[in-house]
This record gives structure tokens, sequence and C-alpha cells, in this order.
């Protein structure tokens, strides 16, 4: 974006990039070509846009895409990953990574267009401070309706924290997002508010054999489909169906994280959300990409049968619900709304907010106080800089030590006193306190690390780097995380992904050879923070979390320093 | 009233309703012997449990006692969700929090228990529940009934209060009752439901 023409644009072979996807591409790039030390928002930093290894093809739930930098929330190694149509988009047009590097020389905004003939960037000024709905109507009066959109809206553009990148969905909407990290920020820092991506005349990326790809692909799908969770609670609940579980165990962090239960959590249940969302003539299963056969998401509607947003996440029905002490789902929905509109991490803004009202800038559970901050974001405003840059630049301002963060990253929808695992994950995860990070993978199945008694207190370490590992394998993919539940169950459906990916590159991997793709993703990514300055002080939870007990069950943090020390030694 | 109303009462399932049991017993005997849910059914399906707040890993040790509160999901998605699974593989991520019990054995007496329904097992044993009868606060159920549209009174063909009939008015104003009392609620429709 830097050059001293203008943009240049140019192709260039995978070479040592080979074999490389999603979580894999961004992390490789990312720690090889970005000087650790550089600031996030200079032109050393490269913003890499990567589907996953299976995204494009006709394999189901493959169309993730993940979104990596130097991140300017964290200041350590950043991959961000989001659903939405872009992905497998990018995919069936050859593409394996977009890596935009550099700054421009004036405050130019950029439009770049993909489609079968090549790549065109453009100067187009009159996006500048565009919300994401509004842009995207413009791209599809400038493209046509069959497009994906990667975009940023005014928080990414201000260069704030908490921006996300947005991709839009099979409707055509903004309302996918690479939110964590402050990705949009440095997409803004880049110039380029919007990729256009045009995948007319392409077809499904064809696999080395099709006949055994066919067949993988059958009994993955069918593994998925019979699976209770993949099958059953996902598309008939969303991923909101956790809220009644984890009020229920004490583990909802709720008004800061200052307790574990919710007492209104059926009020903004995943079961609630969906009689309000039937109950209105509106859709509780739905995809967010085309090709998924979980179809978590859905359509939320006012009582009017108008479109709010989509379906709401259980992370952001907990950190704008519960985390502030707010009951009121059309609420929710509307911040849900903002978040999507302004660009902005969805986790993060409500944690902000949360730690904004034990400031004292609002009551707990005042709702319309809660938009108007989220507003105030999007606005640009003094104060709304402030709540955008995150919970800890907010705890910071107003002189608050509960900033529930780790590398400054806001902690995700799970207390990690109550489940001290989660926290394991949290503390020592390279990107920061995040949820996804830690996923099962057929763990006992992959025997990484042995066989775990699950009924010992012991062996959280062990778990959370088996898990860590086999999450980043899976990010590789382009798969949706989701698949995790079943391929944790159904053995079968794990040799199902692994005979896809062998069929689609023709290989011959095994389960240790995907453990080792995701091991290797995790020392590039723990290198980089190393060299970027981070060290063991770094993997630890904010201190209140050892001293403060959390009601009902009144329990600390009690994994040991040295103990969060032994994750990543294998 | 019409079988398709009985959903808009799962509400009360998911916050918690209460009913009388013989107490100081292990989770399998409530479910299964008192409540009379198939065994099968109880392992398969109901594969999260929490007893008083806490995950259940052994539903033979843990005892149920007066007060308590138990509570059903079926598998669940996330990395927490799928550790608070019963004996999962991924219980030890939040051991702190299970239940541990220092003495298992049954001391059985009469006694009250909340029990809370979710999600897939809150559709399959909702309805069989409402019909045989919950006891719910009062006033969660007037500001149910006066909550509700016209579609909702008109697939209401009757109403009984200890078995007398009682209009809607006296309903929704909440006059038939002292908003602090408990009551028994149970539903009843023409299309029989078959229970697991």
């Amino acid at each position: 974006m830097g050059a001293s023409d203008g943009p240049k644009i140019s192709e260039t072979a995978l070479g040592e990039y080979v074999a490389l996807g999603g979580r894999g591409m961004t992390s490789a790039i990312v720690s090889k070509e970005v000087p650790p030390l550089c600031h996030p928002l200079g032109p050393e930093n490269k913003l890499v846009i990567a589907p996953g290894l299976l995204s494009g093809s006709s394999a189901v739930a493959s169309g993730r895409i993940s979104v990596g930098c130097k991140s300017p929330l964290t200041g350590g190694i950043k991959e961000s990953n989001a659903g939405g149509q872009a992905g497998l988009m990018l995919a069936r047009l050859g593409y394996a990574a977009i890596v935009i590097e550099g700054k421009p020389k004036t405050d130019d905004l950029y439009k770049i267009f993909i489609n079968r003939d090549g790549v065109k960037i453009s100067v187009d000024n009159n996006l500048k401070m565009l919300p994401n709905y509004d842009l995207v109507d413009k791209m599809k009066a400038e493209f046509g309706n069959k497009i994906a959109c990667i975009s940023i809206g005014p928080a990414g553009e201000m260069k704030l924290s908490a921006a996300s990148v947005a991709i839009t969905d099979m409707e055509l909407r903004p309302t996918r997002h690479a939110g964590r990290g402050g990705t949009g920020a440095v997409m803004g820092s880049k110039g380029v508010k919007v990729i256009v991506v045009d995948a007319a005349g392409t077809t499904f990326r064809q696999p080395k054999d099709q006949a055994k790809f066919t067949a993988a692909n059958a009994a993955f799908s069918e593994g998925l489909k019979k699976h209770p969770v993949t099958g059953e609670a996902l598309p008939k609940y969303g991923t909101n169906v956790l809220t009644n579980i984890l009020s229920e165990s004490g583990g909802y962090p709720t008004y800061n994280f200052k307790v574990g239960a919710f007492a209104d959590a059926s009020k903004i249940s995943g079961e609630t959300l969906a009689e309000v969302e039937l109950k209105r003539g509106s859709i509780a299963t739905h995809g967010c990409h085309m090709g998924c056969a979980i179809q978590c998401s859905g359509i939320y509607v006012d009582k009017d049968g108008h479109y709010i947003t989509k379906q709401p996440e259980y992370e952001t029905v907990w950190a704008h619900g519960g985390n502030c002490g707010i009951c009121d789902l059309d609420a929710i929905a509307k911040i849900d709304f903002l978040d999507d509109n302004f660009g902005l991490d969805t986790i993060e803004m409500g944690a902000t907010i949360a730690v904004a009202m034990e400031a004292g800038l609002a009551k707990f559970g005042d709702a319309q106080a809660a938009i108007d901050l989220v507003t105030e974001v999007g606005k640009g405003t003094h104060l709304g800089r402030i709540l955008g840059s995150g919970a800890a630049v907010t705890a910071k301002a107003f002189g608050i030590e509960h900033a529930p963060v780790v590398k400054g990253q806001a902690m995700p929808a799970y207390d990690p006193r109550a489940v001290q695992g989660i926290g394991v994950t949290y503390a020592t995860s390279p990107m920061g306190a995040d949820h996804t990070a830690g996923y099962a993978v057929a763990t006992n199945i992959l025997k990484v690390g042995g066989y775990l008694d699950p009924l010992k207190p012991e062996g959280q370490i062990e778990l959370s780097r088996n898990l860590q590992i086999a999450t980043a394998a899976v990010d590789a993919t382009g798969m949706c995380l989701f698949i995790a539940f079943a391929l944790l169950d159904q053995p079968e459906t794990f040799q199902a992904l692994i005979d896809m990916i062998n069929a689609f590159y023709g290989l011959s991997l095994t389960a240790e050879d995907v453990a080792g793709l995701g091991k290797n993703i995790l020392k590039m990514e723990r290198d980089f923070n190393t060299r970027a300055g981070f060290g063991a002080a770094q993997d630890r939870l904010p201190r209140y979390f050892y001293r403060e007990p959390v009601p009902p069950h009144n329990v600390v943090f009690t994994v040991k320093d040295e103990d969060l020390d032994k994750v990543f030694n294998w | 009233m019409g079988h398709g109303l009985f959903s808009l009462f799962f509400r009360f399932l998911q916050r918690g309703f209460f009913l009388g049991a013989s107490v100081g017993c292990s989770v399998r005997a409530i479910l299964c012997e008192q409540l009379g849910l198939d065994e099968k059914y109880v392992l398969q399906r109901i594969t999260t449990i929490f007893l008083d707040g806490k995950p259940v890993d052994d539903i033979d040790s843990a005892i149920v006692r007066d007060g308590g509160t138990l509570s059903l999901s079926a598998a669940m998605p996330g990395l927490v969700g799928a550790a608070m699974r019963r004996g999962g593989a991924l219980a030890s991520l939040r051991s702190s929090i299970t239940v541990r019990e220092d003495d298992a054995s049954e001391h059985r007496g009469v006694g009250v228990i909340q029990l809370k329904l979710f999600n897939m097992v809150m559709q399959e044993l909702g309805p069989q529940f409402l019909r045989k009868g919950i006891t719910v606060k009062a006033s969660e159920l007037i500001d149910f009934f006066q909550g509700q549209q016209e579609t909702f009174w008109n697939e209401v063909s009757s109403m009984a209060l200890n078995g007398a009939p009682i209009g809607r008015r006296m309903m929704t104003d909440g006059t038939f009752v002292s908003s602090g009392d408990w009551i028994m609620l149970s539903l009843a429709s023409p299309v029989p439901h078959d229970c697991p």
C-alpha cells in the first residue's frame, strides 16, 4: 500500500508457505515477515487474510477465514477467525492468502476488487466513515449481489483496538466478524476500507482423488448430523444454548466478573431466543456460509418482523447481556447490530461496557445506557475512543483494577475461577484471553500426551496443551471449530476429516501429523511473542482472579504459575 | 388447551419448578425411580446434569438433599459445554466445582426439590411434567398470563382452580391468589404426547 507510485499488486507462488492454510498461513507469514517489535499500526505490520486448506471445496462446514497480524490490542501475534462467504470465494478464485503490507502515503481510502480477471485497487473516499451495512449496500449497487465483502466500519478507520474485520454472510449482510485483537485497526492503518470478492465463473476446488473425497465428505457430514451437539443443539438453539448451562454452573461472568450466575439467565437464554425468533416469524436455524451442515445461526427480528441483526451468539448475549446485568433480548440485539455496523469486537465491547459500568459511567442493567456508550464509540467521541480501545485501557482511564484481560485482550464468557482449565488456556494462549484456542479434537483418540483420567483434578495443563494443539490444526483447515464436538465423540468422524484432507491433497496424513501441524503453528506463534518481548509474566491471569472468590461456589483460580509455564513443554 | 401452547410454558421449566420428592437419595434414584424417566434416556440423552450448580459425573454417588436443585441438559457445544458433560473427557477442566460427596450413602426422607430442564431435554420432557403438574411462584404465573395475547386465550378452552372453573380476568389480575403464594400448574390437551 505504500509503494512510491501508489498501491502495487503482486502475485507470488506459495513457496515455503505451501501446505498451509487458515491460521497456519496467517501465523507463518506474520511470524516470518513481520518484525515483532514493529508498531502494529505502522508500515511494517502485515494484514494476512487466508481461507483454510479445505475452503472452496465441497467439504461441508469449510468456509472459515483467518485474519492475522501483529495485534494492536495485545502487542503479540493474532489470528482472528470468522465465518461468512469470503473464505470459500477467495479459495475458489485460487488465492491461498491476501497479504496487505506497507502504509499509504496519503489519507486516501482504498477499495480492492478481486475476481477471475485479477485484482484492482482504487481510491474511493466516498466510503469514508461509512458503517458496514451502508458500505455493503454501496458495494452491492456497484458490483451486484453475488459478491462477498471483507470490510471495516468507522471503528477500523479510527484504528481503535477493538475494531473488527467484517465478512458478509449468505444474505450479503456484514454479520460475521474476525473480531478479536483489533485486526480492523490494522486494516484501517493500511487505508483499505473494503475488499470485494466476486467468484462468478469459478467452481469448487477439485480434490486429487474425487471418489475418496466424496466418500469422506459424506461420512463427515453424516457424523455432524447425527451428533446431538452439531445435529440438534446448535441448529435448534444456536451457541446461546450455553447461557442456562454456564449460569447454572456458576461460571457465567456477571456484573463484570463479580459473580458467576445471572438470576435472569432464562430471559436471555438460547431457548428463549429461539422461541422469540420463531414467534416473530423468523428463523432460528441458518448457516453463515454456503455448505454449512451445522447451521447454528438465525435471524433476529423485532416484534413487527423487521430485521434487526443476525441471531446473537452466546458471547454477544453474555457480553452485552449478563456481564452488564441486561436481560432484554431486544436491547442486546440492537447492540449486536451496532457492533456489526461500527465494526467492533462484541466480546471486547461487552467487557468494556461492564468495566465502564463498574466505573460508574452507567448502572448495571441499564440497556439504554449501554446502547449510548457503544454509539459513542461509533461516533468517535473522546469517551468513545477510550471505550473503543478495549477493557484494559478503559479500566486504566477510570482507575479500575477489575479489567478481566490477559495480554490486554478481554476474557470471553467463562469465568476461569469456576472452570480452571479454561483459565489455563486464557493465560497461556499466544492470542491473549481466548476461548476458542483450546477446543477438543478427539483428545483421547489423538492420544496426544497420553490418556487422561477425566475425574482427576490434575492434567489440566496437559489438557490445555493438547487442546491448543488440536485447535490450531482445525483452524488451518478452514473448518468451523464446532466440528470438534462430533470429532471428540465419534472416532469415525475424525477419521473422515483426515481422509478428506488426504483425498484432497493426495497425502497420507495420520492423526499424529495433524497434531504436528497444530504444534508447529503454536511454536511459530510463541516464538513471535517471545521476540515481541513476551515472557512468563504475560502468561498469567490478573491478580484479582487469584484473590477474589466468585459466588456461588466461592472459588479462586488456583493453578500454580510453575504449572502454567509447563503448558508448552512437549 | 391446544398442545401447541405447551411450549409457551417452557420458560417455567428453564427457571425451575418445584416438586415433592423422597430426598437423601441418588440422582439416579430421583430421575428413574421417582420421576419415572427411562434409564436409557437418562444415561444417553441427559448427558449434562447439575446438582446445586455443580456438574455431576456419577449419578449414583451424587445425593439430592431436601431443598436441592437438579438441572438437566443434553450435550452442549463449546469447550466449556463439553467440559460440563457427565464423565466427559474434559471434566478435569472444571474439577474445582464438580460434585464431590464426602458421604454418598442414602438417608431418605420427605422433602422438596427444584428441577430445571434445559434445551432438548426441556423439549422432550416438558410436556409430561406440565401434564403431571409443576409448582411455581404465583407471581410468575400471573406475569405470564398478563403478557399473553388474544391468540393464546383463543386456544384455551377451560381453566380451573382447585377443581372449580376460573375466568381469564381472575387469572390476569391475579385476584385468585396472593402474590407470595405457590401454585401447582398443570396443562391438559386433547392430543396425547409420548414421553421417554
